[in-house]
């Protein structure tokens, strides 16, 4: 069961992480883009780590620091991933 | 992948809308396998025979090499599947390989199975999916139509269905595992509501929106409910006009297998926790008493037994089953039985009761009201076949129930003893009279506008249609039951 205070924060969580990068359509099944976003918050303990991290980077935007392009390859820099795997060890 | 809507079909002739395909003999196309491009299922020569793309074998390839495939396929929890040698398969057509299944005995749909049997169904898909995501595969949709019954066994059917994941994918079917197994079954477990009529009337299954309304504010501190349910709501809605890629978002994010481990873990967590709501007895204690003495019904079973002793038979059908005392006795003479009851519970019961009998796998419990049989439906009403269309019976029982289609449903004795006749099988039938006590209730309430009812008359029907065989008075004169055999059969 989950509390109230867990559930509201990833809901929080959910609305801050969707990129806006574009492609191709992959399955011939809809997944349902709100779908694939809870995905992130029913991944345990890693999913909220994956959350905080692309709020993170959604924070540093809204302060200025960071800007759009910079969130997209940091993304998808190496050290990205290991820290985010390291993290599920 | 959508499956087939039947596979248990070829032994019938082509139904409407089944197109004749290149081949070395007569094939036909499954009208109901169109949705994923990867694949198409047809039939030959008695045989469920599936053309793979190239990509759909890359994927076949590793998931035949998976140790869990072969563990689950052994132990009959996944159709048996191998691929025809390439000469032969490259006689139908443009696929890069054609897969031969086996035969499921008699396809059923989600809307005639019980609670037992859809979360037993939704427990193994996510079994596969917890043992595909060990061996770097997954599978890419979770229709609960692609889990059919070898009696009360549930067989995973969509071979195709699993595919390698790639790095950073998400779990692509977990919204439609979620219409078509979590949410119907939290309807019935936390409504009381019988999702039946619900997955009946729209093939995708229950969308969260619609579940949503449903649900009161002591809901939302049940297992699933807040996460799979609300936040699955709101999130769909607040991004259903966007147009934003999330797949490629999150993958680049980081997005892991491991969270979709997770997931899997706690659905079925959720899942195997779940019970039937509004029955407080629920089946354990469950047994329907009939109104016969002892002496009467050993004789009825006696009756049953020397009737099915005819001859061997490859499927039966036992139409009001009830707690599947009967199906049970033509099942030592019968390669199949499917055990048809409207009363979920008696299913429900006999369903459960199957798991640990040495016939499990030769019976098969589904929720049938022969007054309102499933219908054919979907796309040009192909996707899902007719209860008839999917395979017909050699003997067909029809016990203690000729009442309650008269009486109860209004439907006329001639046309119901014409529509079995139709099926063109062998029968047992039992005449109820007035003076049973059954009956008797059953008007109680009603005006009598049954003038029909009269055994002689139930007679005259009957021998329109069958040879009476072998005929006996039960229950001291209330009851009658014939055995008969078409009158096109020598």
């Amino acid at each position: 069961m989950h509390s109230i205070g867990a559930y509201t924060f990833r809901l929080v969580m959910a609305g801050l992480i969707v990129g806006m990068s574009t492609g191709t359509a992959f399955a011939y099944l809809d997944p349902g883009t709100g779908s694939i976003i809870l995905q992130v918050l029913l991944g345990g303990v890693a999913g909220l780590l994956l959350a905080g991290k692309l709020y993170w980077h959604r924070l540093l935007i809204m302060l200025g620091i960071r800007r759009e392009e910079e969130v997209a390859s940091t993304s998808n820099a190496p050290q990205d991933v290991q820290i985010d795997a390291a993290t599920r060890k | 992948m959508q499956p087939p809507a039947s596979e248990a079909l070829s032994e019938l002739a082509p139904a409407p809308g089944r197109e004749r395909i290149p081949g070395p003999s007569a094939a036909t196309a499954e009208p109901g396998s169109f949705r994923d491009r990867n694949g198409a299922v047809f039939y030959r020569d008695g045989e469920i025979l599936r053309g793979i793309s190239a990509k759909a074998l890359a994927n076949w390839e590793r998931l035949a090499a998976a140790p869990f495939f072969q563990e689950f396929t052994a132990r009959g929890s996944i159709v048996r599947t191998e691929r025809l040698p390439a000469d032969e398969a490259r006689s139908f057509g443009e696929w890069a390989a054609v897969l031969r299944h086996e035969k499921v005995p008699f396809i059923s749909y989600p809307y005639e199975w019980t609670f037992g049997m859809l979360k037993d169904a939704a427990l193994l898909h996510l079994d596969l999916m917890q043992a595909a995501l060990g061996a770097g595969l997954i599978l890419k949709d979770s229709s609960a139509y692609n889990i059919q019954w070898r009696g009360a066994q549930p067989v995973f059917i969509d071979i195709p269905s699993f595919e390698v994941l790639g790095k950073g994918e998400p779990w692509v079917g977990y919204r439609q595992f979620c219409e078509l197994f979590l949410y119907p079954l939290f309807l019935q477990a936390y409504k009381g509501v019988d999702y039946r009529p619900w997955l009946r009337g729209q093939i995708d299954g229950i969308p969260a929106g619609i579940l949503r309304p449903l649900l009161s504010a002591r809901d939302l501190i049940r297992p699933g409910v807040l996460l799979h349910v609300l936040a699955q709501d709101s999130l769909q809605r607040r991004y259903a006009d966007k147009p934003q890629n999330v797949r490629s978002s999150i993958a680049k994010a980081g997005f892991d297998k491991q969270l979709i481990v997770r997931n899997v873990e706690g659905l079925r967590k959720i899942v195997a926790g779940l019970k039937p709501g509004g029955s407080k007895t629920v089946w354990a204690d469950y047994d329907r008493t009939h109104s016969y003495d002892q002496a009467e019904f050993e004789a009825k079973c006696a009756f049953v037994r020397e009737a099915s002793r005819h001859r061997r038979w490859r499927m039966a059908w036992d139409l009001g089953c009830n707690t599947g005392t009967f199906s049970r006795l033509i099942a030592e003479q019968a390669n199949h039985v499917v055990s048809m009851d409207g009363d979920w519970m008696v299913i429900e019961h006999l369903y459960q009761a199957q798991q640990s009998r040495p016939d499990r796998q030769k019976i098969l419990p589904l929720v049938v009201n022969l007054s309102d049989p499933s219908p054919a439906q979907g796309w040009r009403g192909l996707e899902r076949r007719s209860l008839p269309e999917r395979g017909r019976p050699e003997l067909t029982l029809c016990l203690a129930l000729i009442h309650h289609i008269v009486i109860s449903a209004n439907i006329p004795m001639r046309d119901f003893i014409g529509w079995l006749a139709a099926l063109g099988t062998s029968l047992v039938i039992e005449f109820v009279s007035r003076s049973d006590e059954m009956v008797q209730t059953l008007l109680a309430n009603k005006d009598d506008q049954y003038g029909d009812y009269e055994q002689d008359q139930f007679e005259a029907c009957l021998a329109e249609h069958y040879r009476i065989r072998a005929d006996q008075t039960l229950k001291g004169g209330k009851r009658h039951i014939y055995f008969c055999t078409p009158k096109s059969e020598p």
